[in-house]
């Protein structure tokens, strides 16, 4: 009989709350074989197979439906499957792993506070340079949705994939788009968030990958996970 | 459609192969542009939404290539290397262009053929009749007579924008809010107050030297690649907009209509008119000079209908004058289109060579989905 295939983050912080969670749900995840492998079971849930993997794979497996129920961002999930809304739900929030999308520009640029600046500035700093604007992020499909809504044009991304806040001072972008949660990092890195340049509010989520769970079987094994996941999350927040 | 079937192949080919000799003919010189190109071309010149529908990838020494998704920039840049002659130049192309389809169908594939002309460094109106006159040639030439021609005119936009009592940045707003279809929103905007834009700055940082010793005073480092001066002129520019008188109702409304206009050549130039004429506006040479093109293009059509719309021309930055598309009837997808791109050859070459350019490109694939009438 096919198992309920789970994947869950790999390593870090991410992990250790994922896994208190389940514990505190009645359906503690451990690790089966060797320590440093990457497969699981869920106690007293034998239809149940769990994956440890890394948040963005989590993500990509949940568009393919290789799994059926992941632990990531939603930011991960936003970036990486374009149709999100038709493939997946997203059924619990967690309450952690909380971060901040956001648009960030050179703090002495004092003529650009808004999304609106930054699409004048483009414009002119094309004509200036004869060329775009510099997006440096690790996040090009939000990047572009967000700023096609602002009506943001002059500007392209370049790939970064990691230290992005360090990409304007090193002369690498004009601006980026990362996660920030408190925004030190940035202001240490001397940007500025744009004042309606937030993206996205993103935390964990429990996500089901909706069109691959047609067997109702699977799918009522979903549902009550999800139902004991809520309910610890509920205890742990009052 | 992809021509795998060996009929639809040699159908492609024998359609090419004449539409070719037409272009020759006239004096078009074939060019054949790579088919990889710098993604940078595309990114830098039409921006991010580019990537979205382009198949971009590296090599291994990092260099970010494109498979190429339009011929025009690919050509443009073809005219460059051969040293951007003076006087003028006519090429003529036919050959594969790839975009991605989110969902491919018959007539949105991922890779297509596209056969099409440039005329380089003519700006007046019979460079654009030449062009449209060899389109409208290629397209009837492969049988297809059931067509409509759609018009549109960058110019008389910017002629309209530039009559209005307005300050030159807000008329270059207006324009690039026409290109990402938001004219009618940032009308609106402004036609409110502009409070909202006061810089929260003290006076004295208005000026480069006080801006300078701001950033020092609140230890703000200056990094990235905008100049000081570009910075304080948007922040001088900013300061001087809350003191702008909002856009007039009037003014808005005169836009608002002329935005609107669509429909049967003279009935929409006449509308146009009476528009400027009711608000004393002088819209110059440019409104004889469409005058003269459309009626051209009205003796060009015979008896293929022409629709004049006002808002169309949006999308290519570079557009600057008469932009036209081509529908066959049954195809639902445009079969030809093209237009005049005056700012395209001096953007591309870093502001060195100012050439003035008008072109077309024929979907090939579209044409003999019309032709065959299947």
């Amino acid at each position: 009989m096919d198992k309920l295939i789970v994947g869950v983050p790999s390593k870090g912080r991410l992990m250790e709350d994922t896994l208190d969670l389940f514990r505190a749900g009645g359906i503690a995840i451990e690790k089966t074989g060797d320590a440093r492998g990457y497969k699981g079971a869920m106690a007293g849930v034998p239809d149940v197979a769990v994956e440890f993997l890394s948040a963005g794979e989590i993500a990509r497996h949940l568009q393919s439906g290789r799994v059926h129920l992941g632990v990531t961002g939603e930011d991960l999930v936003r970036e990486q499957i374009p149709d999100a809304d038709e493939r997946v739900d997203l059924l619990v929030k967690f309450g952690f792993g909380h971060a901040n999308v956001v648009v960030a520009v050179p703090d002495c640029w004092l003529d650009v506070e808004t999304m609106a600046d930054l699409e004048e500035a483009g414009a002119l700093f094309t004509a200036e340079h004869g060329r775009r604007l510099r997006i440096a992020t690790k996040y090009p499909m939000l990047t572009r949705r967000f700023f096609t809504d602002k009506g943001v044009v002059h500007y392209r991304t370049v790939e970064s994939l990691g230290a992005t806040e360090g990409a304007p001072a090193a002369g690498m972008a004009e601006g980026i788009v990362d996660i920030t949660s408190t925004g030190a990092t940035l202001r240490a890195n001397g940007l500025r968030i744009l004042a309606d340049g937030l993206i996205l509010q993103s935390e964990a989520n429990l996500v089901a990958a909706r069109t691959a769970l047609v067997e109702p079987r699977l799918a009522a094994l979903c549902t009550d996970i999800a139902r004991r996941l809520k309910a610890a999350r509920d205890m742990s927040a009052a | 459609m992809t021509a795998e079937g060996a009929k639809e192949f040699e159908a492609l080919e024998a359609q090419a192969a004449a539409i070719m000799t037409l272009f020759a003919a006239k004096g078009y010189v074939r060019v054949a542009p790579a088919f990889i190109q710098p993604a940078s071309l595309f990114l830098d010149r039409i921006g991010e939404k580019l990537r979205a529908r382009t198949y971009i990838f590296s090599d291994p020494s990092g260099q970010e290539l494109c498979l190429r998704p339009d011929l025009t920039l690919p050509v443009a840049r073809v005219f460059l290397e051969r040293g951007a002659g003076a006087g003028v130049s006519k090429f003529c192309y036919n050959g594969p262009a790839f975009r991605i389809q989110a969902k491919p169908e018959r007539l949105r594939t991922r890779e297509f053929r596209q056969a099409g002309i440039e005329y380089y460094g003519a700006r007046g109106i019979d460079a654009d009749l030449e062009v449209m006159a060899l389109t409208l040639d290629a397209v009837r030439s492969c049988g297809v007579l059931d067509f409509t021609i759609r018009v549109g005119h960058i110019g008389l936009v910017r002629a309209l924008l530039n009559a209005l009592d307005m300050p030159q940045r807000w008329r270059d707003r207006l324009a690039r809010a026409f290109r990402r279809q938001a004219f009618a929103q940032e009308l609106e905007i402004l036609s409110r107050s502009q409070a909202d834009r006061a810089p929260a700055l003290p006076e004295t940082a208005l000026s480069e030297d006080g801006f300078l010793a701001h950033l020092d005073a609140k230890a703000v480092p200056f990094i990235g690649l905008r100049r000081p001066t570009e910075i304080v002129k948007r922040l001088q520019h900013k300061a001087a907009d809350v003191q702008e008188p909002p856009l007039s109702a009037e003014t808005v409304r005169l836009a608002r209509d002329y935005l609107a206009t669509r429909g049967d050549v003279d009935t929409a130039l006449d509308r146009i008119a009476s528009l400027a004429a009711e608000a004393s506006l002088d819209l110059g040479p440019v409104m004889d000079d469409a005058r003269a093109l459309l009626d051209g293009i009205k003796k060009l059509a015979g008896c293929a209908p022409v629709v004049f719309e006002a808002d169309f021309g949006r999308h290519f930055e570079y557009y600057t004058g008469m932009v036209f598309r081509i529908d066959a009837a049954g195809v639902e997808r445009q079969i030809a289109g093209g237009g005049r791109y005056d700012g395209l050859i001096h953007a591309l070459s870093g502001g060195a060579c100012d050439v003035p350019a008008v072109g077309a490109a024929i979907h090939t694939e579209r044409l003999l989905v019309a032709a065959s009438g299947r």
